[in-house]
């Protein structure tokens, strides 16, 4: 075993070292992390405060209906129509407000979470299906996404997921699907309406089968027929999921998706594709690739990729055998620093460090992502943020991590120990020039920045 | 904003290792020679923009029908010629393709054919002949051709460096910011502290660099406007930023190749016609076409700069009055050094037979033939190297004669 095993396990499988953790895991790390792969583990209470799915959709609604009263009351009267675009920035603000606080909760039950390991696989699979604000209808839903589509599957069946991920209200929103109408359904015919690809291409392209996984324009168009009728529960008519399959959206007769032919079964024909695409085994290849990027390099080894690939082809897709092996493989332990944090985890990872997640205000941490460009729930595109580090270190980036761990220090240094606090967060790797930067550092304020601010804390 | 010229001068006096004092001085011999005076801006629109609304062909006589829905209205456009118009949001294109200053190239597609997002913005920016066979940027190549002189040329703004940038040579990254470069004992300090780690040195020496060019150029603009340079897509933060981006290339010593990157055209639902997302988004890139003029002053003459997309838009209408993944989309072009006053490019027509896989505006030109023309006519790069090395397998897409002023 390494010396440096168990700073692997802390920051590169976990979200940081803490106090202590080094010699809680030193004398197993796999079995640490292993640990943390039970159905058992409770995450934070706070997410359960987040309203519900149902109620998320409700909210949006509300607004959505404002904004059109407002329009046609815009025709009525001016004065009319001041009070309410006053209710509806009023309604805006207000979802804003609570998005932040999700952001805030959630940063907050990672950072403290006793199970950094699983906290990481939320995230991981979360940026997996992206689902984004980048949507505004999105605002209220994507903390929701998270917490009932991602997080029930973690541990489980990548097939659970996958259809948990597209009949989300969020997943449906963001990627066009809740309004996309079969041209001879029966709403189609009636309101000359028609198909919205983007969910389709994205599911086949990002979520399973991969930009090369072997499917053709053909297929995105026949998915996207086939996915018609797939929208939100928005009147309370489903099972209290927030999905809803509405006939009267959905193109009927046969439609021929790889090949195989889909005869008219209405919402069965969509669940039946999401089948067949995580069985498939460009699926096993490209789920396989993401996750060994994840845990191992930016261009991870290929004989990982191929070991990881047969592991879920071998299971059918359970996740748990993945997370087992990635454990076992060596690459994933080779080279400590092998991959440069997010700014979510460089955030994370600060706040674990110090332990100050549950005194740090909600717009405090929010404003931290957001100077480091990277909200959680607000990646740019679909394919979610960039996993490789070239991405995330520019010269720019570099001045406002900087400036994160200035502001950081500024706030524990009157009472943290800047050596102690190193050998708590990278003390098995530490190399010579950070040890001697943290010990000739001009005040324990610099000495810490400079320890945030060092490639050790910077990469995992 | 403190002076960073002398805050440099005192960080080299105070530098004592060998590897140091080459990471911040490196940078001053290349600016003593800079090896060209011309300004190029790639602007990237990420999300595939909807050509055909931003240059709309109103004298097809399939342009309304086969947009049904989503064509846009003669009160929408301002013609350009008596085939193309422009939308009304692009005033300052507009005014300047009036003054020679613009122009477009309308049904531009790269070599790529799928419809992919991410795999079509990988061979836009790589220059590749498909996506992720080249793992550099051909800017960051077309760099290179400068030779040992080359540093500090390139210029992202953002905090980081699209793949277009990225590669063998260093390049810097701006984004409007309040707080500039930490004082230069933390500089010393970071300095060793990332001696052994070439991501980290890297851009710290190019932080460096850049401010060291930016904040003297910058001194008394108020940056708080240019809200940290994150939503471009808001006209009046677009309009700061690139103000300040056109100081920073008017310096002599400053870079003269950037790229900017706009995101938000992935109109999938409801993306309107004189208004909505779609002409929100044109009006936001205008903005940062007009803002370029006005802050590169005289260099405008030396400028070129152009806007090009990964992909276009289906041409119909999709179910959800937003368009889907197409083929080819306009480009543009603007600069003092451009043939302005022209829409560029054979126009491959909307009706059904000639549309590409029935669905799609059909490309008639390479994006690469642009850039090659931009290379070796406006940048002066040897068209032998550009042929080999910026644009490998590019022979097929001769560079666009003409749009370069002689």
């Amino acid at each position: 075993m390494r010396t440096s095993d168990a700073f692997t396990a802390a920051t590169r499988f976990g979200l940081g070292a803490r106090k202590g953790d080094f010699q809680t895991i030193a004398s197993d790390p796999r079995g640490w992390l292993d640990a943390q792969l039970d159905a058992r583990y409770v995450p934070s209470a706070a997410l359960n405060k987040f309203p519900s799915t149902m109620d998320s959709i409700r909210y949006m609604r509300d607004e959505m209906q404002m904004k059109r009263e407002q329009k046609q009351e815009k025709k009525e009267a001016l004065a009319q129509n001041l009070d309410a675009a006053a209710k509806i920035k009023g309604a805006q603000q207000e979802l804003r407000q609570d998005y932040v606080t999700q952001v805030a909760e959630r940063t907050r039950g990672m950072a403290d979470s006793p199970a950094p390991f699983f906290e990481r696989l939320v995230q991981f699979w979360s940026n997996h299906f992206t689902v984004s604000t980048t949507k505004q209808q999105d605002l209220a839903l994507v903390a929701a996404f998270e917490r009932d589509a991602i997080r029930p599957h973690v541990l489980g069946n990548f097939h659970d997921m996958l259809r948990a991920s597209t009949r989300h209200p969020a997943m449906e929103i963001y990627l066009d699907n809740f309004r996309s109408i079969g041209p001879d359904s029966l709403a189609g015919r009636r309101r000359d309406k028609g198909l919205n690809e983007n969910l389709a291409r994205e599911i086949m392209e990002l979520h399973t089968l991969g930009v090369n996984g072997g499917y053709t324009q053909k297929d995105v168009t026949e998915f996207a027929k086939i996915l018609t009728g797939w929208t939100v529960d928005a009147d309370g008519r489903g099972d209290g999921s927030g999905f809803f399959f509405a006939p009267n959206l959905h193109e009927p007769g046969p439609k021929t998706l790889l090949g195989q032919v889909y005869y008219e079964d209405g919402v069965n024909e969509g669940e039946r594709a999401l089948s067949a695409f995580a069985a498939h085994p460009s699926t096993a290849k490209f789920v396989a690739t993401k996750l060994a990027r994840h845990f191992i390099a930016d261009d991870p080894p290929p004989a990982a990729v191929d070991m990881l690939t047969a592991t879920f082809k071998r299971s059918n897709g359970e996740l748990l055998p993945m997370y087992r092996m990635l454990i076992v493989m060596d690459d994933a332990w080779a080279n400590p620093l092998a991959k440069v944090k997010t700014p979510n985890d460089f955030i994370v990872s600060i706040l674990r460090a110090t332990g100050v997640s549950q005194t740090t205000d909600d717009k405090t941490i929010a404003g931290a992502f957001r100077t480091l460009n990277q909200l959680p729930f607000s990646a740019p595109s679909p394919a979610g943020w960039s996993d490789k580090g070239g991405d995330w270190i520019g010269a720019e980036a570099l001045l406002q991590r900087i400036d994160v761990a200035r502001y950081a220090a500024r706030g524990i240094f009157a009472h943290t120990d800047p050596g102690q606090l190193m050998e708590d967060t990278i003390g098995p790797i530490a190399s010579d020039e950070t040890k001697r930067a943290v010990a000739h550092a001009g005040s324990a304020a610099e000495a810490i920045t400079l320890l945030f601010a060092s490639p050790e804390f910077q990469r995992r | 904003m403190k002076d960073i010229h002398i805050s440099r001068r005192r960080l080299l006096q105070g530098i004592g290792c060998a590897a140091c004092a080459t990471a911040f001085s490196g940078i001053r011999v290349a600016f003593a020679a800079a090896p060209v005076d011309q300004r190029f801006i790639f602007v990237i629109l990420r999300g595939a923009m909807d050509g055909l609304n931003a240059i709309p062909p109103y004298g097809d006589p399939n342009y309304q029908s086969a947009r049904n829905g989503i064509a846009l209205p003669a009160s929408a456009y301002t013609p350009l010629d008596t085939m193309f118009g422009a939308h009304k949001n692009f005033e300052a294109f507009t005014a300047m393709f009036k003054s020679g200053e613009g122009a477009a190239v309308q049904a531009v597609a790269t070599p790529y054919r799928e419809r992919s997002h991410f795999d079509a913005q990988n061979v836009l920016e790589s220059g590749g002949t498909g996506p992720h066979i080249i793992n550099d940027g051909w800017l960051n190549r077309a760099l290179a051709l400068y030779g040992p002189q080359q540093d500090s040329l390139g210029l992202a703004v953002g905090q980081t460096i699209p793949l277009a940038l990225q590669g063998g040579v260093p390049v810097g990254t701006w984004a409007p910011s309040a707080q500039g470069l930490p004082d230069e004992t933390m500089l010393l300090a970071l300095d060793k502290l990332y001696q052994h780690d070439m991501l980290f040195h890297t851009a710290l020496s190019q932080a460096v660099d850049v401010h060291d060019i930016a904040d003297p150029a910058l001194q008394g603009t108020d940056m708080k406007a240019a809200g940290g340079g994150k939503n471009l897509r808001n006209a009046g933060a677009m309009k700061n930023t690139v103000e300040a981006v056109g100081k920073i290339l008017s310096d002599p010593k400053g870079p003269r190749l950037c790229t900017i990157e706009l995101g938000g055209w992935d109109t999938h639902a409801q993306q309107g016609t004189d208004k909505g997302i779609l002409a929100n988004n044109f009006a936001a890139l205008d903005a940062g076409f007009g803002a370029m003029k006005e802050a590169l002053g005289e260099n405008w003459n030396k400028t070129v700069v152009l806007a090009a997309t990964e992909f276009g838009r289906t041409v119909a209408q999709n179910g959800t009055a937003g368009t889907d993944h197409g083929t080819a989309s306009v480009a543009f072009l603007l600069g003092g050094a451009i043939n302005g006053g022209r829409v560029y490019g054979q126009w491959p027509g909307l009706s059904s037979s000639q549309l590409y896989q029935n669905r799609d505006l059909r490309p008639t030109t390479d994006l690469r033939s642009l850039a090659k023309a931009v290379l070796t006519d406006h940048l002066r790069l040897p068209a032998r190297e550009v042929e080999a090395k910026v644009f490998p397998g590019s022979d097929t897409a001769r560079p666009l004669e003409g749009i370069i002023k002689a």
